[in-house]
Parts: C-alpha cells; sequence; structure tokens
C-alpha cells in the first residue's frame, strides 16, 4: 500500500490559524490556575516596609454595549493574610477577553472627552480623612488639586511633572504588554517605576528601606516592627506589576491600547479575583487583589495609591475610593 | 540587579525534557507549564481541525487533564506529545458523542438510546468538520479506527506513539489503520480522486 491515501487524508484536514494571543493565554491562565497550590514560605522577621498588606479591590467596568467604558475603584479591606502566590485565578479569562474586546473596539469608539477625573476619599482608623483630585490629560499633563474645585487654579499653576519619568514609562509598559510575549511584559511592568525602568539590587533596596526607616524615627513617626506578611520573589514582581499597572491605568485611562494592555497584565498576577458587577448601571468586573497582596513603595508617582509611603499599618487609610469620570 | 524569578524559569525551561518537567511538577505544579508552552499550540491545532471552534476549549482542557494525571505519566517517554494527543482523542469523541447526544434530544423523534451507551457511529457534527469526502470515507469505520488514522495522517504520530496516546498495543494499532486505510483507499478508488 502507498501512502497517496494518507497524502489524500491529511489534505483535506481543516487547517485552522494558529491560536490567539488572547486564547493563549487564557488557556494558560486557566492551567496555571489549576496547578497553582500555596507554597510553602520561610517567615523571614522582618521585611522592607515597601511590601504592605492593601488588599485592593478594582472594579472595572465596561459598556456592554462595546464601546469601552473604563473605571476603577480602589477600595483598602484592611484584611491581611498569607503572602505569596495564592491561587492564581481562574477568573483571568473575562479580563484576557476584555482586554480583547477593548483592544479591537475602543480604537473605533474612543471615550468621550480628552481627560480623566479621579476624585478621591481616603478614611483612616483614626477617623482622619482627606480627599484629592486627580486629573490626567490624554496627552500626559496631570494636574492635582486637593479637591476638584481647586483644579481651575492649579490649571493656572501648571501641571505636576513626572521628574523621573516613572509615569511615562508606567504608560508605555502598559501599551507594550500589548504586543510583547507576556513574561517581557510583566517585567517590564515591574520595573516601570524604577529609575530608568532598571530594578535596583536587593542590597539597594534594603539600604534605601533602612533609610527613609531612619528618616521616620527621626522625624518621630512611630514606625510598626511587627513583620509583615513573607512574600516570595515572584509575590514582590506580581505586587510591582499590580501598582505599576493601576499607576498606568489612573495616568493613561483615556488610551484604549493602555486599558488593554493592564488588563493582560492584571490576568498573569496569581489570586486575582474577578466577579460581574455593575458600576453607576454599567457591567463591569470587579477584581480582588489576593489576600496579603504586597502592594510595593516604588512608584514616584505623585498619584497616592493607597499603601504608599506609609510608616506603619496605622498609617494605612482604611478605605480609599476614588470615582472615575471623563472630561473635558 | 537582583535575579528575577522570570529569568530563572526561561532558564529552567531551556534544560528541561518534558519527562523531567512533568516529574518537577509533581512537587511544583507551575512546572507543568513548560509542557503547556511547548505543545499548545500544536495540541490547539489538532482539536480546532476536528472540531472547529471548540477546540479551544478542549485543548485547554487536554492541558489541565494532564495535569491532573501526571503521576501516571510514562517518564521513560521524554516526549509528552502522544500522551497528550491521547487525551485530546478522548476529549473530542466525548464532545462528539455529548453533542450528538444532544442533537437527538432536541428531536421528539429521535430513538431513545441508553444514556452510557458508547456511539461511535460517524454523528453529523464529526461528518461535518471532516468534510463531505472525507466524512463518506470514514463512515464505515468505527470511532477507534477514526481516531487512529487522524493521528497518524494529521497529527503525524508514529505507530507506536499512537499505541501510547491511545494506551493499546501496537498490534491493535496496526490493525485499525490497517482496516481505515483500507477504506479510505477503496474510497479514493471508487470515487477516482
Amino acid at each position: 500500500m502507498n501512502d497517496a491515501d494518507l497524502q489524500w487524508v491529511a489534505a483535506q484536514r481543516p487547517v485552522p490559524a494558529p491560536p490567539a494571543r488572547a486564547a493563549t493565554a487564557r488557556a494558560r491562565a486557566a492551567l496555571t490556575a489549576h496547578a497553582s497550590e500555596p507554597p510553602l514560605v520561610l517567615l523571614r522577621p522582618e521585611r522592607r516596609n515597601r511590601r504592605l498588606r492593601w488588599p485592593i479591590r478594582v472594579a472595572v467596568a465596561a459598556a456592554v454595549a462595546g464601546a469601552a467604558a473604563f473605571a476603577a475603584t480602589l477600595v483598602g479591606s484592611g484584611s491581611s493574610g498569607p503572602a505569596g502566590l495564592g491561587v492564581q485565578n481562574a477568573a483571568a479569562a473575562p479580563l484576557l477577553r476584555l482586554a480583547e474586546h477593548v483592544a479591537k473596539t475602543a480604537q473605533a469608539t474612543p471615550l468621550p472627552g480628552d481627560a480623566t477625573l479621579i476624585e478621591r476619599l481616603h478614611t483612616f482608623p483614626d477617623q482622619r480623612s482627606f480627599t484629592g483630585a486627580d486629573l490626567y490629560l490624554d496627552d500626559g499633563t496631570y494636574y492635582y488639586a486637593p479637591t476638584r474645585a481647586g483644579l481651575p487654579a492649579a490649571m493656572a499653576a501648571g501641571p505636576v511633572s513626572d521628574p523621573d519619568g516613572s509615569i511615562a514609562r508606567q504608560v508605555a509598559a502598559a501599551v507594550a504588554a500589548t504586543t510583547l510575549p507576556i513574561d517581557q511584559a510583566r517585567l517590564r511592568m515591574a520595573n516601570a517605576a524604577f529609575p530608568d525602568g532598571k530594578a535596583p539590587s536587593e542590597a539597594e533596596l534594603d539600604r534605601q528601606a533602612r533609610a527613609a526607616q531612619a528618616d521616620r524615627a527621626k522625624a518621630g513617626v512611630k514606625v510598626d516592627h511587627s513583620p509583615l506578611p513573607p512574600a516570595t520573589p515572584e509575590a514582590i514582581l506580581n505586587g510591582e506589576i499590580w501598582s505599576n499597572s493601576l499607576d498606568a491605568l489612573q495616568a493613561g485611562a483615556g488610551k484604549p491600547e493602555v486599558r488593554a494592555g493592564v488588563l493582560d497584565l492584571l490576568a498573569t498576577i496569581p489570586g486575582v479575583q474577578v466577579r460581574h458587577t455593575t458600576t453607576d448601571g454599567k457591567a463591569a468586573l470587579e477584581l480582588d487583589s489576593p489576600p496579603g497582596r504586597t502592594a510595593t513603595s516604588s512608584s514616584s508617582s505623585s498619584m497616592p495609591t493607597p499603601g504608599r509611603r506609609s510608616a506603619s499599618p496605622a498609617a494605612i487609610p482604611a478605605s480609599s475610593r476614588a470615582s472615575r469620570s471623563r472630561t473635558r | 540587579m537582583s535575579v528575577r524569578p522570570v529569568s530563572a524559569v526561561v532558564a529552567r525551561r531551556e534544560a528541561s525534557s518534558d519527562a523531567a518537567a512533568i516529574a518537577s511538577s509533581l512537587a511544583d505544579g507551575r512546572a507543568f507549564e513548560l509542557v503547556f508552552d511547548r505543545h499548545w499550540v500544536a495540541i490547539h491545532s489538532f482539536c480546532a481541525s476536528r472540531v472547529g471552534s471548540a477546540g479551544e476549549d478542549i485543548a485547554a482542557e487536554t492541558f489541565r487533564v494532564a495535569f491532573d494525571g501526571r503521576r501516571r505519566f510514562d517518564g521513560r517517554c521524554d516526549d509528552a506529545r502522544p500522551w497528550l494527543y491521547g487525551i485530546a482523542s478522548n476529549l473530542i469523541r466525548r464532545h462528539f458523542r455529548t453533542s450528538e447526544r444532544g442533537r437527538r434530544a432536541l428531536r421528539r423523534s429521535a430513538p431513545l438510546e441508553p444514556v452510557d451507551g458508547v456511539d461511535d457511529t460517524l454523528g453529523r457534527l464529526e461528518a461535518q468538520r471532516l468534510g463531505p469526502q472525507l466524512a463518506a470515507a470514514m463512515r464505515a469505520l468505527s470511532a477507534e479506527e477514526r481516531d487512529a488514522l487522524l493521528l497518524l495522517a494529521w497529527a503525524g504520530l508514529s505507530y507506536e506513539e499512537i499505541a501510547r496516546a491511545l494506551d493499546v498495543p501496537i498490534g491493535t494499532v496496526r490493525s485499525r489503520i490497517h482496516r481505515a486505510r483500507a477504506s479510505i483507499q477503496s474510497y479514493v478508488n471508487r470515487e477516482d480522486i
């Protein structure tokens, strides 16, 4: 028997398109979720204080009709749990589908306005609170005032600068995440807030942490020496990706490729929980960071992300609420 | 600059065989991602060829099932492909059977079938995916014969690999493929293709 029959059978095969990047990411995330188990971690008596207990909830709203509206809300729950890699989100698929949708359709249906306004209210356990109003123009210009009413004066005084370029790097990393291999994209975002986009050595980070601790002691700020949750190197990396992605989202919400890239990146973080909800009457995905997610203080973003620059857990707001709107 | 886990993972991947990765995954489940990265495209392609758009889900399920069954992987084989194709073939077969039962259940005139009965006749969905000519050529074959032939002609597995994939003796594979090829040959000659 010659092979003509086999060749004929082979020729009848429908040749499918290669799997889409999003499909591969979905399948990989599902496998990782299935394969991940909480690892054994070694407790270390002292952690750098840049790693803070700060579970963060993000609500990602997307107009169901296909236009890509996008909103984020940060809510600190104050709870803490074991750090390190949790179970990677089996629910990453909705994020990836939304990212794919945003990337495909948002260019055709741009958001209204040319700027994103974020009004924040941070409340502390001792009842103190403060507000903030951030105006991110789509061209990268950023204005800040304590309240919305103060923004006109702030705009007259001139934009807040991005002296070390970290905001621009975070936004660029989010855009790049839509095309780079995911490991490279994660690394780029994780390092985006470091000077020149390069992570300093562990020794340098420890030196900076000790210096900051000494500064706080000199200033009379009470320092909590209780051990912070242990964190594996990958948990730290994921914390940096999480924090920097949120910064990029805040600064670049007007750009669909930023939103898509951030969603791609958040979908790679183990333990992120995704739920369907509604925000202002629009369908939304609500993201919970994993228990004990470590946020980093590596960003020099002028956006006071919850948990940043805090000397002790008592200095962490009990809640941080932000409302986002598009404006002109 | 500190050593980043991503780099370590990449370095580990380049040096590891499938068998080593699967063995490592017994202690660290994420080591199994190497198997996914190596074979996802091929498994996805095979599944998509056989079942169309549902192929993505079946390919993803293949790796989940493989992960759960990794303790049973024969570590003497470096290549996980036959094992993965075998799992995929079983899932594809289940998909066709389920779809066919569902289709018949929607037709009130359909004869009742035992729920656990094995129906390996060529159903409408599978026939659609094969295309009219190949479906006609394979209509007389059993599901096992169709699976073996497509693993040979579409996935490019050897007889030995098909035996591993389907977990049957190689003699059984030879006889199934012999019957399948004879049927194809007969069709090709009859239709003068």
